[in-house]
């Protein structure tokens, strides 16, 4: 068996980067997974700057309008009526101009916006670098590609199946099935399928509307931002992210699929139900069982003749409303492959961190106090506001208290997202260009679910209820689910009046509605509402009263139809690059009374927002845990009891420092683009024989013991992963085999062998026997008296000289000739009388 | 092995299924269903065969319903509750959601007849569904070690199942009700081609040849639109579940084309509820039904609406369909009264009617007046339209499913005797297998096909399946000279390749050869051959090799190879091995070995040579007459020498033997400077001709 590991991101397995792996078993290659690295879309801008001179123009408009906003404080609702503030024509988007109008004025804003965010090129000689340097952040402004894991080390013609465990390892699954010589079986539980149909729609439909706003950036070449020339300029840690180390990523770029390639790879899947077996080649046997992690996600249990391997995938040990992690099912088994785990402090990142590090990169650089004073000039351009409206800062200060919350739940911890000792040593504001108005660090509750989601629900509630508009950026998962159900009820409660909710995605109204047909794939609690007839989820009815509106986009007749403030709205991001969350953060953004929630804990917040600043909008963050945490890992292994464990190697120090685990097992370490190879350990393999074959083994009874023995020449053959011995087709020279086994067994009969080697043309010998000490020769054509002897000697005499010495146990061939000896050889294995 | 069989109901007859399976030492219980014929103990399968004592639990190892409808379902309250069956039970989600609504409506039923006591509670209907275990298509279910079931799409109704059982070595497939033709919401029967040792399959339509769907259900909705316009009112007796849904679907379809006006009514509460249900389980019904779900939901009926009893007497035509079906009480049974009279009126009885029911009586024959009970009489006036599309398979589709399951042995339950006599001759005849149609409580043996099983050791499978790692480490040598290739040559058999077989992923068929050995007749193992030897000790042949072989030595301007010394020409030799064979060989005090491969410098070979002239005679001592002269020429001005070495091994080692003198025969030995002016230096030397 041979693990390799895909996944790839500065260099080591991370967590919260999705999993891929190659698995060779029995011959048979399997990739695990088929994701996308999604935090490198945030390295993009959320829109294309053409023309500088356009952007600067729009430069003094823009920082009119942020004034204006923080003015509107008081009354901060935006106007129901989305007229553009700037009647201001984008270049690249002038047709289909009635539809458009929302999003024209949201493309022109975003562009003009990104201008008081101190962008320059990140190149200052050549002005046509494809880098940004925006907010200390620098990115990509093109057309948003996208990265997979090393497909390049898959040998794809001779791929024999993917596997597919949730909706996020599907995403890249079209790069795959587009290539010509993919020809490898695809398996996915059913519900898995239909959601990540559902998300790489979505992610479709958002980078159509990407290029119909802002053109598209690069057809059918390589863009500039992958030209080694402008890769060479990067910081280390930027490169690292977007190219690996020493660019061995770069080639896991793609262009965007097409629609047909999604038709295509979706048909291609094949779909399976929680417990329902399926064969690849008849050899390997999967069968998924539910992992917790979201609905329809899976781990597997995969079965060859000789040994048993479970693959956990991203798994949650406490599920929502989908069924809960299934061990059970996997039992048994030698082998466990554990992948996308968490990294012990994923769930609580310091997003500072990640901010520092970016930084203390740029400290260094000569072009610093160049930067320090465009931040300067910068800083008069927007006030600084706070939740409880504290006015801005000095501009050299350091900020060193924050804003906390007004309501401090034992679940929120509070911080600033401003840096508070970063920058300080020069004495100049360098960092102060992150704002927003609070920021709140939700922690994922990990024994409760539902508890998380009615403390973020009530925060909604609150922000709400302070006239603010809540803006949910969300991909068509379960969660969705269970925080519309959540959050209805809390704003039930609320005294505000009727609150819509929208969800915009072009996924929201076909994943509503699945929401409601799906029992087979929920936990017992949503199960008991099938039994007593009740819509699975609130939602039915949530829709029925309209108390929740899907949209299609912010594009469509029904937007302007519905739309309403203050509102709550879950809509598609990518990122914070594409889809409809990206206009409204733009829109809501400088408000403080507004509130947007991230629930995704892979997502670089800084590196995220950057594009947006400055921002007054509360953030909330509920990094939502998926996957397994290490310390849950010994409760896995315990409960599994493996013989071999294969975990990712991040994972080396903490558990080897683990006492927890009781049952011993080997435990293997992997890491990226390496390969970890098991030998193969088979346990004893019990298969059918075939009535006709049974019926022809001849076995003899041994003199010693009660043994019977017989020879068996047969075929191995399997059907669906059901082995059994039959008869043999070929009619091989089973006789033959003592040799591979270099063994032979039983009693040259001399008369056969003799004919044998005349047979071989070798007549030209003398048999001698000796019997009680008396040697009487017998010529070349001996006798039945040879069948009782002591000892003969044969005596060849051409081409050749050769002898042979037999008795009943052994035989000795003296040859110098090659040839000659193995013709002797030969013949006598021939005339062996066994068993 | 044995597999019993036992009807306890269903058999020669439709109503209370009820099968006892036994096989593999399990005892299975497909489908607990009751008779809805009768009124008295008859209703129920008589449970108490199964264990006289009463304990159930202890006797059954599990029950397996099929879907809901009550004479699959009815008694499963009854025995669970009153009974005190406490063990697993399973059936599809589907089921398990819409059983308890077809057991609520029962129970209603019949506490409104007078007279008749309930068999069970609302509550004990509860009770008995927490029970059940829910499936999913195609699920594996372990039940225990020995017990796995599957289920399997039947069409039929929303959820109807087949279900595979496999007990240890016995396989059962047993079919419930099925449809092989889709409908208006469901799709047909699925099932592989399983083989198992027995088929249990319904064959309520066992001689029937149905005609097209679609004309059946043209001629029902003209004469429903005939009677709709003539101000006529449609009562269709249906179940709450099942046949009114796809009614339902097919009327609302056809208002909605026809822009018909005329209210369809759900009898209140319980058939609406219904619909809740079906929306819920959407992806059990058809591909188009499964389609449609995001824009709208099938069952979201536009045109249907709930019944209101003081709509029964109101003026202008409509469509009501009640429940219960067949007439047998309730609604249904008091709007018939009412209804009954007037020719304008049409009753529609879509499905079997069960002996005993008014619907039965409507069926045979045209009655002009029934009697209800001894007071009540009715004057039928009205038209009567017997819908024949069924749920079931015709016997085509019987056949159809024999044909594709391939069982080894068939029995027919769930029919009427004799046309069940006239399939079971079909299929014995027309398919060859054994076919049985017992009756209630008739036991069937049939024999569950006969297999071996055996074990093969690690070691076998390793070398038969797996490539093996020493293998493909030795097969880097291929540019080696060796004796091996003759063997490939002569053709007797590709040994060499054989010894590193890898099963290519396609290949579901590989030629092994082993021992197969059985102990105190326990199962039999199958080992490798090496394995075997430990007990074939006895039987062990040993064959072994002697051989001598002439090899060129030069020694360039260092005179006589007497001169140089024994050890020196071996270990040039052994280095020159080690290019080619690696650390197969190792060097000894004097000779050089590798397992029982054993290499000397003949005696005398290099001590007593002084020219070549003088060898030929000493390197004859081996064997006499050896012919070696005329294969060598050698120039006596070169300082080519020659030199004779002996080699012996075993069986064991015959390839390494092979290839190490085949690289022997080609050698031209060159001894190096430093060699020949002592070994101790030779390491030093070597190292300064790297630099
Ligand atoms: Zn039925």
């Amino acid at each position: 068996m041979r693990l390799t590991c895909l996944g790839e991101r500065n260099g080591v397995v991370e967590a919260g980067e999705p999993a891929c792996h190659l698995l060779e078993i029995c011959d048979t290659r399997l990739l695990l997974e088929c994701p996308l690295d999604l935090s490198a879309l945030s390295y993009f801008l959320p829109t294309l700057l053409k023309r500088p001179e356009m952007v600067l123009s729009s430069n003094t408009k823009a920082t009119g309008y942020d004034l204006k906003h923080g003015d509107a404080k008081t009354s901060s609702i935006p106007s129901r009526n989305y007229e553009p503030e700037h009647a201001y024509e984008h270049g690249s988007s002038s047709h289909i101009k009635r539809q458009k109008l929302l999003s024209h004025s949201d493309a022109d804003g975003v562009a003009s916006h990104l201008l008081c965010g101190l962008m320059r090129d990140w190149n200052a000689v050549n002005g046509s670098s494809p880098y940004k340097e925006l907010d200390g952040q620098i990115l990509i402004e093109a057309e948003p590609w996208y990265k997979t894991a090393d497909l390049g080390l898959v040998d794809i013609p001779l791929l024999d199946a993917v596997i597919i465990s949730n909706p996020i390892g599907m995403l890249g699954l079209p790069f795959l099935t587009r290539h010509p010589e993919f020809s490898a079986k695809i398996f996915a539980t059913d519900a898995t399928t239909k959601c990540g149909q559902l998300l790489i729609e979505e992610l479709l439909s958002s980078h159509n509307e990407y290029v119909q706003l802002y053109g598209r950036s690069s057809i059918g070449k390589a863009p500039p931002w992958l030209e080694l020339k402008h890769i060479a300029k990067l910081p280390s840690n930027i490169k690292d992210a977007l190219y690996g180390v020493n660019g061995s990523t770069r080639a896991n770029w793609h262009p965007i699929y097409s629609v047909a390639d999604v038709r295509e790879c979706i048909a291609k899947i094949s779909r399976l139900h929680y417990g329902e077996e399926a064969s690849v080649d008849g050899i390997l046997v999967l069968k998924p069982s539910s992992s917790g992690f979201g609905i329809g996600a899976s781990n597997w249990a995969m079965t060859v003749p000789w040994s048993r391997l479970t693959y956990i995938a991203t798994s949650m040990r406490k599920s929502g409303s989908a069924m809960g992690l299934n061990l059970s099912a996997l039992k048994g088994n030698q082998i466990l492959l554990l992948s996308d785990l968490q990294a012990s402090k994923m769930s609580n990142a310091n997003p500072l961190a990640t901010f520092q590090k970016t930084i203390g990169g740029d400290v260094d650089d000569p072009r610093a106090s160049k930067k320090g004073s465009l931040r300067i000039r910068a800083q008069r351009f927007w006030p600084r506001r706070s939740a409880i409206g504290s006015t801005s800062q000095p501009s050299g200060d350091i900020i060193s208290k924050q804003i906390q919350p007004c309501t401090v739940s034992p679940l929120i911890s509070a911080e600033p997202l401003q840096a508070t000792a970063m920058g300080s040593t020069e004495g100049t504001p360098q960092l102060q260009s992150v704002t927003s108005g609070r920021f709140l660090d939700v922690k994922w509750s990990e024994t409760d679910i539902k508890e998380s989601i009615s403390t973020l629900a009530k925060e909604v509630k609150s922000a709400v209820s302070a006239g603010g508009c809540v803006l949910i950026p969300i991909s068509p998962s379960g969660l969705i689910f269970e925080l519309i159900e959540e959050i209805a009820l809390e704003l039930r409660s609320a005294t505000v009046g009727h609150i819509p909710m929208f969800y915009v995605s072009s996924a929201a109204e076909e994943l509503l509605a699945y929401s409601n047909i799906i029992p087979e794939w929920l936990g017992p609690s949503r199960q008991e509402k099938l039994y007593a007839g009740e819509a699975l989820f609130g939602i039915a009815g949530l829709l029925k009263e309209k108390d929740l509106i899907p949209l299609h986009s912010l594009q469509t007749p029904e937007f302007l139809k519905l739309w309403q403030e203050p509102c709550v709205v879950f809509a598609a991001h990518w990122g914070l690059r594409m889809g409809p969350a990206v206009h409204l953060l733009h829109r809501w953004g400088k408000n403080m009374d507004n509130m947007l929630v991230l629930l995704e804990p892979s997502l670089d917040i800084q590196l995220a927002l950057s594009p947006f600043q400055p921002l007054a909008i509360q953030v909330l963050r509920l990094a939502v845990i998926s996957g397994l945490r290490p310390k849950e890992v010994p409760w896995v292994i315990e409960k599994l009891q493996p013989m071999f464990t294969l975990v990712p190697e991040f994972l080396q120090q903490s558990l080897s420092l683990n006492t927890e685990v009781r049952n011993p097992t080997s435990m293997h370490f992997y890491s990226s683009r390496q390969s970890v190879f098991l030998q193969d350990f088979p346990e004893e393999m019990q298969v059918e024989m075939s009535p006709e074959l049974a019926a022809n083994l001849k076995p003899k009874q041994l003199k010693t013991g009660k043994l019977t023995v017989a020879q068996l020449t047969a075929d191995l053959c399997t059907k669906d992963g059901h082995w059994s011995l039959q008869m043999p087709k070929s009619s091989k020279n089973s006789l033959g085999s003592s040799q591979k086994y270099g063994c032979c067994w039983g009693v040259v009969n001399v008369l056969a062998l003799v004919t044998a080697l005349k047979d071989c043309g070798l007549s030209d010998l003398s048999v001698t026997k000796i019997d009680n000490d008396q040697s009487i020769n017998l010529g070349n054509s001996p006798l039945e008296e040879v069948l009782n002897f002591d000892k003969v000697f044969i005596e060849i005499y051409s081409p050749s000289p050769a002898s042979l010495a037999i008795t009943s146990k052994a035989t000795h061939i003296s040859s110098d000739d090659p040839a000659l000896r193995h013709l002797v050889t030969d013949a006598v294995s021939r005339s062996l009388e066994r068993f | 092995m044995k597999i019993k069989c036992v009807p306890l109901g269903a058999g020669q007859d439709v109503g209370k299924s009820c099968v006892i399976v036994t096989l593999g030492g399990k005892m299975i219980m497909f489908d607990c269903g009751m008779h809805m014929g009768y009124q008295d103990d008859r209703r129920y399968p008589d449970f108490y065969r199964i264990s006289k004592i009463g304990d159930f639990t202890q006797a059954i190892d599990c029950i397996v319903v099929t879907h809901f409808h009550l004479d699959h379902v009815g008694a499963l309250p009854y025995f669970t509750e009153v009974c005190g069956y406490e063990g697993p039970i399973y059936m599809t989600y589907p089921t398990k959601a819409l059983a308890p609504l077809m057991l609520e409506d029962y129970r209603k039923v019949t506490v409104e007849r007078k007279g008749e006591q309930e068999q069970f509670s609302a509550l004990q209907i509860q009770q008995c569904m927490k029970k059940v275990t829910a499936v999913d298509l195609r699920q594996t279910v372990t039940v225990d070690n020995d017990l796995q079931l599957r289920a399997y799409y039947a069409g039929h109704v929303l959820g109807a199942a087949m279900f595979y059982v496999k007990a240890g070595d016995s396989t059962i497939v047993y079919t419930g009700d099925y449809n092989m033709t889709p409908d208006r919401h469901l799709g047909a029967a699925q099932i592989d081609r399983l083989r198992p040792d027995l088929l249990i399959t319904e064959s309520t339509y066992a001689t029937t040849v149905r005609d097209s769907k679609c004309a059946r259900e043209r001629e029902f909705l003209k004469s429903v639109h005939k009677c709709i316009d003539d101000g006529g009112k449609i009562l269709i007796p249906v179940f709450a579940l099942g046949r009114a849904q796809e009614l339902c679907i097919l009327l609302d379809d056809y208002w909605e084309r026809m822009n018909i006006k005329a209210p369809i009514y759900f009898s209140a509460g319980l058939t609406m509820q219904a619909n809740v249900y079906y929306k819920l389980l959407i992806s059990w019904t058809n591909q188009k039904v499964k389609d449609t779900y995001v824009t709208r939901n099938t069952f979201d009926f536009k045109h249907v609406s709930p019944f209101d009893r003081s709509e029964m007497d109101a003026p202008g035509p409509c469509v009501l369909f009640a429940t219960p079906g067949m007439l047998s009480g309730g609604l249904s049974l008091e709007v018939f009264k009412h209804w009954a009279p007037s020719e304008r009126n049409m009753i529609i009885l879509p499905g079997y009617c069960i002996a005993g029911t008014v619907g039965h009586k409507l069926m045979s024959g045209k009655p002009t007046r029934i009697e209800l009970d001894k007071r009540t009489q009715i004057d039928v006036r009205c038209q009567i339209h017997h819908l024949s599309f069924s749920a079931h398979t015709d016997a085509k589709g019987i056949m159809d499913l024999v044909r594709h399951v391939d069982p080894r042995h068939v029995i027919l339950v769930h029919g009427e005797k004799p046309k069940m006599a006239t399939l079971k001759n079909r299929i014995m005849t027309e398919l060859k297998i054994p076919c049985f149609y017992p009756a209630n409580h008739e036991l069937v043996e049939v024999p569950s096909h006969c297999i071996f099983k055996v074990d093969l050791s690690n070691r076998f499978v390793m070398h038969h399946l797996i490539d093996d790692v020493n293998d493909s480490q030795n097969s880097q040598n291929l540019s080696a000279p060796m004796d091996d290739m003759l063997e490939t040559a002569d053709g007797s058999s590709s040994i060499r390749n054989a010894s590193s077989y890898s099963l290519p992923p396609t290949q579901v068929r590989t030629h092994v050869e082993g021992i197969a050995v059985n102990e105190n007749s326990l199962r039999i193992k199958i080992l490798h051959p090496i394995e075997a030897q430990a007990c074939l000790a006895d039987m062990k042949h040993d064959v072994s090799f002697s051989c001598f072989q002439t090899i060129f030595v030069e020694a360039n301007g260092h005179g006589r190879l007497v001169d140089i010394g024994e050890k020196t020409i071996l270990h040039s030799l052994y280095l020159e091995l080690v290019k080619w064979v690696g650390n197969a060989v190792s060097r000894e005090e004097d000779c050089i070995i590798g397992g029982s491969f054993c290499m000397r410098l003949c005696k005398g070979s290099v001590t007593q040579n002084g020219s070549e002239g003088q060898s030929e005679s000493e390197f004859n001592h081996g064997i006499k007459d050896r012919d070696i002269g005329d294969s060598i020429s050698c120039n006596p001005s070169s300082s080519r020498q020659k030199i004779e070495v002996e080699c012996n091994w075993c069986y064991e080692d015959n390839s390494l033997a092979n290839r190490v003198m085949g690289i022997l025969r080609t050698l031209n030995l060159k001894l190096q400077q430093c060699l020949i002016t002592g070994s101790s230096q030779c390491k030093e030397s070597t190292n300064y001709h790297r630099y």
